[in-house]
Parts: structure tokens; sequence; C-alpha cells
């Protein structure tokens, strides 16, 4: 098995684990499923490529480059001037559909969609990327002291829309 | 401050429950599959080269036409053929032969009468003629007339008694 090969297993072994919130959070940065799907392809081969010898990427890079390319496809489109949330109507849930949380789930895309662009990437990058609030910044390009601000406004404003379903 | 943090990380623990939804298979393998990986990276050469390679094309034809406008403007070929038009026709070489002369005179001029030092005794007249020309080209038929006026001088001897 040469190097290729063995930096392929080693790919596909990485991948499963993270590829639903790589998904995850290109959706938030495009705007319909297409072009999430594009931009997480391109996106991994761009990470796959730059690192060495072909190892699994740092996850800040994996997302900082999903999201230059979703911003690099949006402009290139010219397809909007802000990135918005849900504009496909057809676009399928954000969240598994598991029966006895419908309601949480339901309530909870609707909470994301009404946080601004930069508390959202930082919410969804620490609760479900399990990014550091300092690789947050690093995926961001914003500082460790930014994110975790935004973080807690973001987290306050879905608290308060959750509050119904919170026991 | 403990309480609030503890609260927090309670709810992200509720918010983690929910798990982003799946990639389609179609996706993953996609993402997993090497050839999906390699026609991705084919496919975003593509894109790059139709990027860079469509304005290079165009500046390129662009030089070309500059260059076709300078060689068209500054070389010895076209630059003859521009400036011929303006140069005027070549002058026939055949010969012109004259039709008809006239030689009229239109006016005389009565000077009066002189006495010269050696004795005679002279009348001045002013003669005022006009000499007209007729030249034609065979070949063409064209014709040209020239007309010159000239003055003539008589000096008519006076006999004296």
């Amino acid at each position: 098995m040469d190097a290729e090969q063995l930096s392929l297993v080693e790919w596909r072994a990485w991948l499963p684990g993270h590829a639903r919130q790589f998904l995850f959070f290109a959706r938030q940065q495009t705007r319909c499923e297409a072009d999430a799907e594009d931009v997480l392809q391109e996106a991994l081969v761009e990470t796959w490529n730059r690192t060495p010898d072909h190892a699994p990427p740092p996850l800040p890079l994996v997302y900082a480059t999903i999201r230059r390319r979703a911003i690099d496809l949006a402009r290139s489109n010219e397809r909007r001037t802000r990135r918005e949330l849900h504009d496909d109507p057809a676009r399928p849930a954000l969240f598994e559909d598991e029966t006895e949380m419908t309601g949480m789930r339901d309530l909870l895309e609707s909470g994301l969609k009404g946080l601004g662009d930069d508390q959202r990437e930082v919410v969804i990058l620490k609760v479900w990327g399990g990014l550091s609030f300092d690789e947050v910044g690093a995926a961001l390009d914003i500082s460790p002291n930014t994110a975790a601000s935004r973080y807690r406004y973001g987290i306050e404003a879905l608290r308060k829309t959750l509050k119904p379903l919170l026991v | 401050m403990n309480d609030s943090n503890s609260e927090m990380d309670a709810f992200e623990q509720q918010l983690r429950r929910l798990q982003p939804a799946r990639p389609s298979d179609a996706l993953m393998a996609r993402l997993e599959n090497p050839q999906g990986l390699r026609q991705a990276r084919t496919g975003m050469n593509r894109s790059a080269l139709i990027r860079f390679l469509v304005p290079g094309l165009g500046g390129a034809i662009a030089l070309l036409v500059i260059l076709a406008g300078w060689f068209v403007m500054h070389h010895e070929l076209f630059h003859v053929s521009r400036t011929a038009k303006f140069l005027p026709a070549p002058a026939s070489q055949a010969p012109l032969v004259c039709t008809s002369m006239t030689d009229a005179v239109v006016a005389a001029h009565d000077d009066g009468i002189y006495a010269g030092v050696d004795g005679r005794v002279v009348q001045v007249i002013h003669l005022l003629d006009i000499n007209k020309s007729v030249w034609k080209e065979p070949r063409s038929g064209n014709r040209m007339e020239i007309v010159v006026p000239r003055q003539q001088i008589l000096v008519n001897n006076i006999n004296t008694y």
C-alpha cells in the first residue's frame, strides 16, 4: 500500500466523524443544498491537497475553507449581498429527525435562523463543531474573546427562543 | 457567575442532543471516493482554467488587433496605397494639339504726337489685344483654352512738310 492509498484509508476513517458538522456549517453559509454540497466538497479537496502527506486536516482550517469558498461562490454568482439562511424552501432539515425532539428541532432551527450571521456561525462551531474559542477564532479570523462574546449573546438568544421547552 | 456558566453548559448539552443531519449517501460517496475527489479537483481546475483562460484569450486577441493596426499604419506597402489616394493623378505625357488661335484688338488708345530729338515727329498709339488659343488632348478629347491679354505700342512717323 503506497502513501496515497494509506492517506485515503486514513481520510475515510476520519471523514464520517466530521461530515455532518461540516455540512451543517456549509448549509449555514450557502443559499441552497446543491451549493452547500459543492462548497463542502471543494473545501475538503482543497484542505486535503494543502495538508502535508494528505493527512486529515485541522478542523479550524476546514471550517475556514468552507466559509471562504461559500463567500467566493456567493460573490461569483452575485446571488446575494449578504448570507441568508433557508432561502431554498425544499432544503432538508438541519437536524436529525428524532420524534421525541421534533418540537425542539423546529424551534432551534427557527432560533438559529433568527440569529445574526456572526453569532450563528460561532454557536454552530462551538456547540456542534466541538471547537474551542481559540479554534473558532482561527476559523473565523476573529479573536477568541470576540468569539466568546458572540457565543454568549447567541446562546442567550437561543435560550429565550427555546424557553417554552426547557425544564 | 458559576450558576450562569453551569446553566449555559447544561443548555449546550441539551443543544448537542440534536445531531446535525447526516449527509446523503451520494454526498458521502463524493467525499470518500478518491475518484470523487479527483473529479472535483478536475472540475476546480477546469473552472480555474476558464476563469483565467478567457480573459487571457481576450487580451491576446486585443493585442493581435492592435499589432495588425500598427502594421497597417506603418508598413510600407500599406503606407503607399494609403497615401496614394491623396496624390494628384499623374499628368498625361501625350502632346497637345493646337486647334485654333485668334488675336483680336479689343482697345486702342492714342497717346498723342511726340517730337523726337532727331527732328522726327511720331504718333504713339497703345493697342490692347487678346490672344486666345485652344489646345486639345487627342486621346481623351479634353480641351484647354489659353487667353493672354497683350499690349502693343505703335509708333507712326508723321511726315512734316
